[in-house]
């Protein structure tokens, strides 16, 4: 009885921890100094925001670097080095969508002293430009014809063609970047300010060791024009551990004070080491199966056995998602209910598929799948047996494999489990992915969208995403979905700024890709970082990264 | 003499040429790629991935990129990281440091173990102590680095709070000797425990065989005192196939540091190698192979040299 009530105050706890959001404790009072040091199991690639692609560098450079915007935990974009956030009402952007007119922040000083004027801004966009620069995306910044800067502290973008997530260049992917501090090139590659950024931001790069750690300094510059007298620690650390369990024995110890980025099965270990405090929160990820609508051997021809609709949809029903969540989540998470869970685009109308498995018996048996003795149905002679592909190494998953084809197998459907690792499964087409190939059956995968959910929306489903032999495996619709309202409701989207008209553009195509019973979500993912109770300050915001407001954090003295 | 050296030197030529060809064909060959992390990034698009294929040479046939990394390194540009774009050279030499730090220790710490405990296990054959250094060289040899890593950091620093988990030094802090031994310690001994155990079995065996020997006990019939032949006559002639031993192992010992670095988070060479891999960041992975292949070559050299200086007998014309 003691350890019930035990359990639900923990339990009670987390949720109010994950419903505020916070490790901070009310009433207590944020202090300045200390040196608060986070783990991290990855060594950043780059602490330039064009060149990086690892997660762990855009929360390390997010430290030191600045963008126009970024977002809000609600979902909202503000200004960070811009005043305001342009959109047509405001007269920021034109009518045609064309033209974005962005007011600076004034007295914004780079850590060096130099003011930050609308010629850095110009600058970030001739570097990403530049043909001799391995940019990693150019999405958005390719559509710009012109960077005009009327004066110091006015920029204006002048598009080719309307760019729908406008607010996220030069800031909620990247950032602007300092023209003083490269010396008159654009050229970046190996420019040491990729190691040893200078920015506007609250904290300095001090140090960068190979293998061992990242330490960050308090920025005298810093404008702090969100609160002042930031940020409250001296000094930020990023510790690089091998791995995700000696992150975990860290923070046990008090080697460090904040991990980020846990699984789901963890939570429970964690509620029961004292001095610890988990945040816990909905991120916008969710983990889904994809079924292949074509043939495995051949993606031109329909699959034997997926191509049938009522096949796909009895899947779904058979599947008792609830069990899931609560055997392997430990309740934690969600049943998941379309492609956009969170954020203004999703629609919380949206219900999960029921778990009804004497219809999924009935779709089966009228597809023709007739049962047989041993328990899988067959057809014609051809039983009626499926592989499910993920990626190995994740107890997690294996052991939804398992309950999924347990589950299946109570229908009539043998579900074998054929895991690859990663690297395989998102093989490219040249070394004959299998995703790409379309030489799979149903695979689990988790995967979301941005803030904004455009490019998720598009490379997952729409039509010309499709990989082929002709278009070199481009694109992640790897179902090999073709449907044309769906690529209709993803190409409306894309050509208004207005985001309630969009909104209901994401819902129409949310049901489509429901409707192809191609995708199957499964449950919501979480965000969970832990920290050590001592340090406080952090809020959850599943739009930014891990440590955006990492100006707040503060240690609690003893 | 010179002329051996020379003739040894060119030898290894078209071997390490045989190995990088080798090595390269199959990092080329690896699923995924260095361009993997990207494509997981939906922000990348198709467009995007072709012009970096093309910015780092990826486009071009394995051949024509084996050529010009080959060409690179022989005039001594070892190519630069896809990844961090920086010198790969540089990456290796700064972790390469903390490696050798590493090895060295552990082998002090090895032999300071190996050569009392071998040798007196042998003299003292079939005794308590023998049969104890006996089962704890066994222990030792068997037990898996990666297990050992992970039970000492679960004792020391889990549990007993001792000794840090992983690093080198305290973050931030100033130096200090004791910081540094305290980091020291765990990923030293477990690289010690297992390479102890061998090494002392084989001091053990190289021992017993010269007690056999004519020589020994016509120096003990001749009334040498014990010690005197143990240090002049068995020990002096045990020492040459053991010097052996241990300078071929020398390149196992980097190996081993792989698994014992990814563990103690040491930042040394093996970690780099373990990260480049993970990455397919081939011009590092090359990098470090070779640098390998010529430390194994290095080594075989060695041991051949440190024979002859330890055994008259021993010339090379």
């Amino acid at each position: 009885m003691r350890k019930l009530l035990r359990l639900t105050l923990a339990g009670m706890a987390l949720m109010v921890v994950a419903m505020l959001g916070t490790g901070q404790v009310i009433g207590s009072t944020p202090q300045r100094g200390g040196t608060l040091r986070v783990a991290a199991w990855q060594e950043p690639d780059s602490l330039n925001p064009f060149l990086a692609v690892q997660l762990i560098s855009r929360i390390i450079r997010k430290q030191t670097l600045e963008g126009l915007f970024d977002v809000e935990p609600s979902g909202k974009f503000y200004g960070v080095l811009a005043t305001d956030v342009p959109t047509i009402q405001n007269g920021g952007v034109s009518a045609d969508g064309k033209t974005v007119r962005i007011r600076l922040r004034p007295n914004v000083k780079w850590q060096d002293g130099h003011p930050l004027t609308s010629a850095d801004v110009r600058f970030t966009w001739q570097a990403v430009m530049d043909q001799a620069n391995p940019v990693s995306s150019r999405a958005g910044y390719e559509t710009i014809t012109a960077v005009e800067i009327p004066d110091d502290l006015t920029v204006i973008l002048r598009f080719s063609k309307l760019y729908a997530p406008y607010l996220t260049l030069f800031g909620v992917r990247d950032a602007v970047l300092p023209r003083h501090a490269f010396g008159g090139t654009t050229e970046m590659a190996k420019h040491p300010f990729n190691r040893k950024p200078e920015g506007t931001g609250p904290f300095m790069v001090e140090e960068w060791v190979s293998g061992s750690h990242v330490l960050l300094k308090r920025n005298p510059n810093y404008s702090f024009y969100r609160q002042a007298e930031r940020p409250l620690v001296d000094q930020l650390v990023f510790k690089f551990v091998p791995s995700r369990e000696v992150a975990i024995a860290q923070i046990k110890t008090g080697e460090v004070e904040a991990v980020w980025n846990l699984i789901e099965a963890q939570i429970p270990e964690f509620e029961k080491i004292s001095g610890v405090t988990l945040q816990v929160f909905p991120s916008p990820n969710l983990e889904y199966l994809g079924l292949n609508l074509s043939d495995r051997g051949d993606p031109s021809k329909p699959h034997p056995i997926l191509s049938d609709a009522r096949v796909r949809q009895a899947i779904a029903l058979a599947i008792d998602k609830r069990v899931i969540v609560d055997k392997l989540l430990f309740g934690k998470a969600k049943v998941a209910t379309s492609p956009l869970t969170i954020g203004w685009a999703s629609d919380p109308s949206f219900t999960p598929s029921p778990y009804d498995p004497q219809r999924a018996r009935a779709l089966l048996s009228e597809a023709g799948w007739a049962p047989d003795p041993d328990g899988i149905r067959r057809k014609g002679g051809k039983r009626l047996s499926l592989s499910i592909m993920t990626t190995t190494g994740d107890k997690l998953r294996i052991s939804a494999e398992q309950i999924i084809a347990e589950q299946l197998k109570q229908v009539g459907i043998e579900l074998t489990i054929r895991n690859v690792p990663a690297s395989v499964m998102f093989g490219n087409w040249a070394a004959s992915g299998p995703l790409k190939r379309g030489s799979y059956d149903i695979a689990m995968d988790t995967w979301g969208p941005d803030v904004d959910p455009a490019s998720f929306l598009r490379i997952l489903f729409h039509s010309s995403q499709i990989p082929t032999a002709e278009n070199k495996g481009v694109g992640w619709n790897f179902f090999r979905i073709k449907s044309a309202a769906l690529d209709k409701a993803i190409d409306d989207a894309d050509t208004t700024l207005d985001l309630e008209k969009r909104k209901t553009m994401y819902r129409t195509a949310s049901q489509a890709i429901l409707g192809t019973w191609a995708y199957i979500p499964l449950y919501t993912r979480l965000y969970v970082h832990a920290f050590r109770t001592t340090a406080k300050g952090s809020k959850a915001n599943a739009w930014d990264t891990f440590a955006w407001d990492a100006e707040d954090w503060y240690i609690e003295g003893p | 003499m010179r002329r051996y050296l020379v003739a040894r030197l060119v030898q290894a030529g078209p071997i390490l040429i045989g190995i990088t060809l080798a090595a390269f064909v199959v990092l080329a060959n690896m699923p995924g790629g260095p361009l993997a992390a990207y494509r997981a990034d939906p922000s990348v698009r198709a467009e995007d991935l072709q012009r970096l294929e093309r910015q780092l040479g990826l486009d071009r046939p394995i051949y024509v990129r084996y050529l010009i990394w080959l060409g690179n390194f022989l005039r001594g540009d070892w190519g630069y990281s896809i990844v961090t774009q920086r010198p790969a050279l540089d990456m290796i030499g700064e972790r390469f440091i903390n490696t050798v730090y590493l090895i060295a220790v552990a082998l002090g710490l090895t032999l300071a173990v190996a050569i009392p405990v071998g040798a007196y296990s042998a003299v003292r054959q079939y005794s308590l102590f023998d049969y104890t250094a006996t089962g704890l060289a066994f222990m030792g040899l068997s037990l898996p680095t990666f297990w050992l890593g992970l039970l000492v950091i679960l004792l020391f620093n889990v549990a007993l709070r001792w000794l840090p988990a992983g690093g080198m030094f305290t973050i931030g802090a100033p130096f200090s000797l004791v910081d540094r031994v305290r980091y020291l310690v765990l990923p030293a001994a477990t690289l010690a425990v297992v390479s102890a155990g061998f090494y002392t079995r084989y001091l053990r065996a190289a021992v017993l065989e010269v007690l056999g020997q004519d020589f020994v006990r016509t120096a003990r019939a001749k009334g040498m005192a014990a010690r005197r032949v143990m240090y002049r006559h068995v020990l002096k002639n045990a020492a040459l196939p053991f010097v052996t031993v241990v300078a071929l192992h020398l390149p196992e010992l980097f190996t081993g540091a792989v698994v014992v670095e990814t563990i103690f988070a040491w930042p040394g060479m093996g970690r780099l190698f373990w990260e480049s891999a993970l990455r397919i960041d081939y011009p590092v992975l090359m990098g470090i192979m070779t640098f390998t292949a010529m430390a194994v070559l290095g080594a075989n050299l060695l041991a051949d040299l440190l024979y002859g200086c330890l055994d008259p007998r021993i010339r090379y014309g």
